[in-house]
């Protein structure tokens, strides 16, 4: 009875001229309706609020039941506001190309300071989350002493540039997300190197028996053994060249031991004023896919089939 | 001395060969006789020594015919050249004693005060310059050879860590006569 009136009462009012009687007429309507509405009415109207509720909690449920699903396709425990790989991320293939880069900051040295080196690292990488490192380069050194006049140098065997050294190690993305173009990482390194070592500096007099004798030593050879813990990141600049930096802590576990002298600079590692230090580099990487593995063409035909199978509706 | 301006230096950089005292049979032990060590250094030279009866004895460097014509006779004696390394040093346990740069070999006597004869040790070894860093300068490191000495107060002698440098490890144990232990 009360929707009766509730329509004529509407049906009435809605044929008014203008807008502000049609506004007035709408809200004497919600009044109408507020005091005619029974308490019968009202326990229907409660009735049809937990219906609805009801229908929301199933969708919530449903909801969970996905997300569990997720988790138990993934096999570890996500949350809803987390990254979720998608399913074509599942698909990528474990070979995802390499990167070719060299350190910029420890060139600058090389060529400008008394100390440095010359770098070249190729960086496989797995997943977009594992990259396994091997780092070559040349370090030299040519260290003269303000004060004592004594000078420090690192020669290599047979190299002219310098001592050659090699790295290797494994990166890892610590970023959640591991198929974006930027990279977020955490490694390690073992490095090895050999190399000669001279000394020259000004004559030594004895106090007590009141001799001179020259200081002059001539390619010590030393072999060194080090690692490195590093941390850095990678951004993509421009199409295949990335940039990044990494801070090294590094570790020196062992150098041939000489009479001479413990060596002032290890190549690769650097100055061997501590037994560890940080160091820092500052890479230009070239991210290139030669080598990663390309679906055929009967596989990409294939792959297109079943979508095409699965939803027949979608249009692409 | 070379200069050093680094926190890494080491503070205590003076290269010494350490003598550690013991007894005849190997107890560690303070020995409380003054002990005096002197090196014995390349080259010498010609002492006059000038004696008469009844008038004291005159040393001189050269020779002095005056003396001679007053009746006093003459004595020349081949001195070689000397320098104290430690002096009487009495109630220790052992001896930080520098050694020579660049010789082959170094002569020490060792003087008691309680013994008229002193003994001589005679030490071979090769050296080395050594540098740590180069704002620390270079020192001089030592590796023992052979080591003897003549057996006055000294049962016998040994090498214990031929490397001399300045870590202050104990290098050469000397084994003396007749000392009782401290315990």
């Amino acid at each position: 009875m009360t929707k009766q009136r509730i329509s004529r009462y509407t049906s009435m009012m809605w044929n008014q001229t203008n807008r502000t009687s049609r506004i007035m007429a709408l809200l004497l309507c919600f009044f109408v309706f507020a005091a005619n509405m029974s308490a019968q009415e009202a326990n229907d109207s409660l009735a049809l609020i937990n219906d609805s509720l009801a229908i929301k909690d199933a969708e919530a449920d449903s909801l969970r039941q996905v997300e569990k699903e997720a988790e138990y396709e993934i096999g570890g425990k996500i949350k809803p506001s987390k990254y979720i790989p998608t399913e074509e991320d599942m698909k990528q293939t474990f070979f995802q190309g390499f990167t070719v880069s060299t350190d910029l900051l420890n060139m600058g040295l090389y060529f400008f300071s008394s100390y440095g080196n010359i770098d070249a690292s190729l960086r496989l990488n797995l997943l977009n989350t594992y990259f396994p490192v091997v780092e070559l380069g040349v370090g030299k050194c040519d260290k003269t002493d303000f004060n004592t006049k004594i000078r420090f140098k690192t020669d290599a065997p047979f190299l002219k540039l310098g001592a050659p050294y090699l790295k290797v190690g494994v990166d890892y993305n610590l970023l959640k997300n591991k198929w974006q173009t930027n990279k977020l990482l955490i490694g390690l390194r073992y490095g090895i190197t050999n190399y000669k070592c001279s000394i020259e500096g000004p004559d030594q007099t004895d106090p007590i028996w009141k001799t001179t004798g020259p200081l002059e030593v001539n390619s010590v050879s030393a072999t060194s053994h080090y690692a490195e813990v590093v941390f850095g990141c990678q951004v993509k600049i421009w199409s295949f060249i990335h940039m990044g930096w990494t801070a090294r802590y590094k570790m020196e576990i062992h150098t041939t031991k000489n009479l001479y002298s413990h060596p002032y600079y290890i190549p690769g590692y650097g100055t061997t004023v501590n037994g560890s230090y940080w160091g820092a580099t500052y890479n230009i990487c070239f991210d290139l896919n030669w080598g990663k593995k390309k679906p055929s063409v009967k596989q990409v035909v294939e792959n297109a089939i079943e979508d095409i199978k699965q939803n027949p509706n979608e249009k692409k | 001395m070379a200069s050093c301006y680094s926190n890494n230096c080491p503070v205590d950089n003076m290269v010494t060969c350490n003598y550690y005292f013991y007894n005849s049979e190997g107890t560690s032990i303070s020995y409380a006789p003054a002990i005096t060590v002197s090196a014995i250094l390349p080259g010498g030279r010609n002492v006059y020594v000038y004696r008469k009866i009844g008038e004291e004895t005159v040393t001189a460097d050269k020779r002095m015919q005056e003396l001679i014509d007053f009746g006093y006779s003459e004595t020349i004696r081949y001195q070689r050249n000397d320098t104290i390394l430690i002096n009487k040093a009495s109630g220790k346990q052992y001896l930080e004693v520098p050694m020579s740069y660049f010789n082959p070999a170094d002569t020490l006597l060792f003087t008691y005060s309680n013994i008229s004869n002193p003994d001589t040790v005679y030490v071979e070894h090769d050296n080395f310059s050594h540098v740590d860093l180069p704002e620390c300068g270079s020192f001089s490191y030592h590796y023992i050879k052979s080591i003897r000495a003549t057996d006055n107060a000294i049962d016998h002698i040994e090498i214990v860590n031929p490397t001399v440098n300045y870590d202050k490890a104990e290098n050469i144990k000397i084994y003396f006569y007749d000392v009782e232990s401290d315990e």
